[in-house]
Parts: structure tokens; C-alpha cells; sequence
């Protein structure tokens, strides 16, 4: 990966994803094949209800940062002076733009951490390596 | 406490009953320190770090075993979404059993250690924390011996009594969290068989400054460790009044060693350092708990890069190969990583290591 283009590094980064769910899916037709017993079924639901609130925790955490946004953002009204008011109408921008990168960043963290769990979870059950 | 001079790690006698903690990846680091070197100690305190070469867990993580281990670390070992999808132990006691270069691990079986998960912790969860107790016990050390606490509704942090430190609850840098107990305090009393005094009022020993560049110096674009490290020597020690019981080497967390700086987009931002400076060295309690019972402390620093060398902007201990000379073969584990040979090489010459040890 070193002093590659940004494109092929995306590119690769990619290829390496689609692979991790090229065998996501192979490996879960193999565990289907095995009739999996309801210990499994259980397990599997508690990765799904474990994934789902993390999701949920995710949005209750983003709705209480965009409240904290919006409560900045409504003290332009107070700004005194012009490079003030410059000053803040960066900040609400700013802090909007980082925001939304942040809340990206975690939600494919989620779907990172979902899959490979759910990847050596099947792997374990399959006995594969 | 301490001055602007810069002196030369210094020697003393010990009794050699040397022993270590950290925090997060201070805590994963201390972890493969404890395992790699278990001849040298006689206990060890692991806050939120999951086990011995936890990285490893699951190599079909990624079709390159360098991204393997990192999704390993961030998935598995920190944050298993399941208690099915934590580290498996079994596997990884089995490694540990194969890992070249590294102590006999029968040296575990006397030793004590202290284990802490707070419940609100989303940094290392319960899930992965726990089957550090599990590879411990695997490994032949009596359940006795350990003191594994799981039940403190704390994020993740050292835990402190300051009024200065953030909500017990709080998962954020500085990690350093206020609640009713010294952890510091615990760990060593538990490590030490609750053998030790009540912690002194006042550290009156010397706090110093040493060049740690000199420990490894083989490999400075690897080691990603800062220039400088810490030692804290208890007055009775300095005067020679009294023999060390032996060093206790504390092992900070992410975004705690004295020079962390904050990446922003990319670029350290030195103009806005975060103020953490030394306060997982002077305000976190082992300093007066080791003045009281003639324990000397050392502090390794390690610092943050963020380059195709070192990927470690958060300036974390490497528990997952981001020090390795092959990243495709990382040995960050055995007594032969960087930073591992670094911080023995440092023991060694403060406080000394068994006879036969090289």
C-alpha cells in the first residue's frame, strides 16, 4: 500500500471487501448445509440483536450531537461583532461537515465489525480456520 | 517534582520482584509483555486488555494477514459484538504454547494479577476483557490469585479519586475517570498479596527524566516509542535506606504518553496539544503507592506516527504488528519486538532481572 495512488488504495481496499464477502457467503451456505442445531439459531440471533443495538446506540448518539450542533449554531444570533459572526458561521459549516464524517466513519466501523464477527462466527461453526 | 535535566536511567538493587500494568492498549501490551518475559514478574494488571496475541484470533478477518490483524483488534479483541464473537481462548492458549521466544510459561502458575471491565466501557468491552481471565486460568494460574472485577459502572479508564478527572462513566481521553477507589492502589496491593502500606501522602522521592532512544535504538523508525521515558524512585531507595521490593512498570493507554498529539485531517496539531502532559504518571497514584512500599516505578512512553513506517497516530503500545520489520510475519509478541526488547532492556538496567536471564 505504500506511496500508492489514492484510487488504487481505495481500489484494493475495496477488492479485499468484496472478497470478505465473497466467503461470507460460502462459508454460511456451509454452515445451512450442516442443519444447524438451535444453539446456533440462538447465537446467530444474539450477533443480529447485539449489531442492532449498537445501530440503535449509533443514532441516539448522532440525534444528541446534532442537538448540541443545532444549540451552537443558534448563538449566531449573539455574535457582536463582524469577525465574529464570520467566525461562527465557519464553525457551524465546520462542525457540520465533521460531524457527518464522523457519524459516517462509525456507521461503516458497524458494518466492518458486523461482518467480521459474523465471518468468525461461522468459521468457528464450520470448524474452518 | 520533576526538573528540566535529562539523566542517565540509573541501577539499583532489587528484590526483583518486578511486576507490571497497564491501561487499553497499555493493558493488551502489558499483557504480551507478561507472557513473553513471565520469568521476570510475579504479577501483573490488566485494565480493559484482552489476551495474549488476541489479534491473531481469526486470520480468514482479511486475505492479508497485516489487515487481518488489525480487524482482529478492532473487532474481536476490543469490541466482540457477542461473547461467540470474542477471542477464542482455547486457540489462543494454543498459541501462546507454540510462541517461540518467549519465557516458559509454568512461570505464571504462582503469579497474581488484577483484571478490571467497567460495565459502561465501549472502548474493550466485557466480552473481550473477559477471556483474558479465561487465558490466564487456562494457563495454570489459580483462580485464587485473581482479583477480576466486572461489576464497576465505569467507561474506559484508570480510575481515580481527583475531582479534576472526567464522569465515572465517560469513555474519553484522557481515560483517567473519577470514582471511589485508587486503581493504582488495588492493583499493586492485589499483585503484592495485600502485603503492602496504605499509600503515602506525599511522593518524596525523585521523579526522572531519561533518554529512552538508548533502549531502542536498533529500530527507531519501527518502535514508534517517544524520547523520553520516566522513572519514579522512592526516597528510601535514593538514600539507600531500604532495598526495592522491585520496579513496577506502568504501561499508559492511547492518547496518554506525554507527547500525544491530535490529528486533525491528517495533520498533528501542535498548535493545540491536548494538556494530558504527564497525568498518567503523577496523578494516577502509583507514585505515592510505590514511595510508601519502596516499589520504583517505570513509565515507557510510546509516541504517535502516522506514516506508511508506523501507522499508529493514536501513539498505542503495539499489541497487533504495527512495529514489525515483516508486517506479513509481525512478531510484536516475543521478547524479540521492539518495543518489548526496549522496556526488558530498561528493567534491566533499573532494577535488574533474574540471574540466567540474558
Amino acid at each position: 500500500m505504500k506511496n500508492q495512488h489514492i484510487a488504487l488504495a481505495a481500489a484494493q481496499v475495496q477488492s479485499t471487501q468484496v472478497q470478505r464477502c465473497s466467503t461470507m457467503v460460502q462459508d454460511t451456505v456451509k454452515l445451512a448445509m450442516t442443519q444447524p442445531d438451535p444453539g446456533t439459531f440462538a447465537e446467530a440471533a444474539e450477533l443480529a440483536r447485539a449489531t442492532t443495538e449498537q445501530a440503535i446506540g449509533l443514532q441516539k448518539q448522532w440525534a444528541q450531537d446534532w442537538a448540541n450542533w443545532m444549540a451552537y449554531a443558534s448563538t449566531i444570533s449573539g455574535a457582536d461583532t463582524i469577525p465574529k459572526i464570520a467566525d461562527r458561521s465557519s464553525n457551524i459549516v465546520l462542525q457540520a461537515q465533521a460531524q457527518m464524517a464522523n457519524q459516517v466513519t462509525q456507521m461503516s466501523e458497524l458494518v466492518d465489525n458486523a461482518m467480521v464477527s459474523y465471518n468468525f462466527w461461522v468459521a468457528q461453526k464450520i470448524g474452518k480456520d | 517534582m520533576l526538573d528540566s535535566g535529562v539523566v542517565p536511567l540509573p541501577h539499583y538493587d532489587t528484590q526483583m520482584k518486578h511486576s507490571i500494568s497497564g491501561l487499553s492498549s497499555g493493558a493488551f501490551m502489558t499483557v504480551q509483555m507478561h507472557i513473553a518475559h513471565s520469568a521476570l514478574f510475579v504479577g501483573a494488571g490488566v485494565i480493559a486488555g484482552g489476551p495474549y496475541r488476541a489479534a491473531e484470533t481469526f486470520r480468514g478477518a482479511a486475505p492479508t494477514k497485516p489487515l487481518s490483524c488489525i480487524l482482529n483488534s478492532l473487532y474481536i479483541a476490543m469490541t466482540p459484538l457477542t461473547a461467540s464473537t470474542a477471542p477464542d481462548v482455547d486457540k489462543l492458549v494454543a498459541l501462546a504454547k507454540e510462541t517461540p521466544d518467549i519465557d516458559k510459561l509454568d512461570n505464571l502458575a504462582g503469579q497474581r494479577l488484577y483484571i478490571f471491565t467497567g460495565t459502561k466501557d465501549r472502548v474493550v468491552n466485557q466480552h473481550a476483557v473477559r477471556t483474558t481471565v479465561e487465558f490466564y486460568k487456562e494457563l495454570g494460574v489459580d483462580p485464587n490469585h485473581i482479583e477480576f472485577v466486572q461489576d464497576v459502572p465505569a467507561g474506559h479508564s484508570i480510575i481515580t479519586m481527583n475531582p479534576e478527572d472526567s464522569d465515572l462513566d465517560k469513555n474519553q481521553p484522557p481515560y483517567i475517570n473519577r470514582g471511589t477507589f485508587i486503581q493504582s492502589h488495588d492493583i499493586l496491593d492485589q499483585i503484592y498479596d495485600h502485603k503492602l502500606a496504605p499509600a503515602a501522602d506525599h511522593a518524596e522521592g525523585d521523579l526522572i527524566r531519561f533518554d529512552q532512544s538508548e533502549f531502542y535504538g536498533h529500530a527507531p523508525s519501527q518502535a514508534s516509542m517517544a524520547p523520553f521515558a520516566y522513572a519514579y524512585i522512592p526516597s528510601q531507595v535514593r538514600d539507600k535506606a531500604e532495598k526495592a521490593i522491585g520496579v513496577h512498570i506502568v504501561m499508559h493507554g492511547c492518547k496518554q504518553g506525554y507527547d500525544y498529539t491530535n490529528f486533525v485531517n491528517g495533520k498533528a496539531d501542535i498548535l493545540n496539544q491536548p494538556p494530558y502532559g504527564d497525568r498518567y504518571i503523577t496523578t494516577t497514584g502509583y507514585m505515592e503507592k510505590g514511595e510508601a512500599n519502596n516499589i520504583i516505578l517505570l513509565f515507557p512512553q510510546v509516541g504517535g506516527d502516522d506514516n506508511n513506517a508506523v501507522q499508529n497516530p493514536d501513539g498505542c503500545w503495539d499489541w497487533w504488528g504495527y512495529s514489525s520489520q515483516d508486517e506479513h510475519d509481525p512478531d510484536y509478541y516475543s521478547q524479540k519486538a521492539v518495543q518489548i526488547h526496549a522496556i526488558y532492556k530498561m528493567l534491566k538496567q533499573l532494577g535488574g532481572v533474574p540471574g540466567g536471564k540474558k
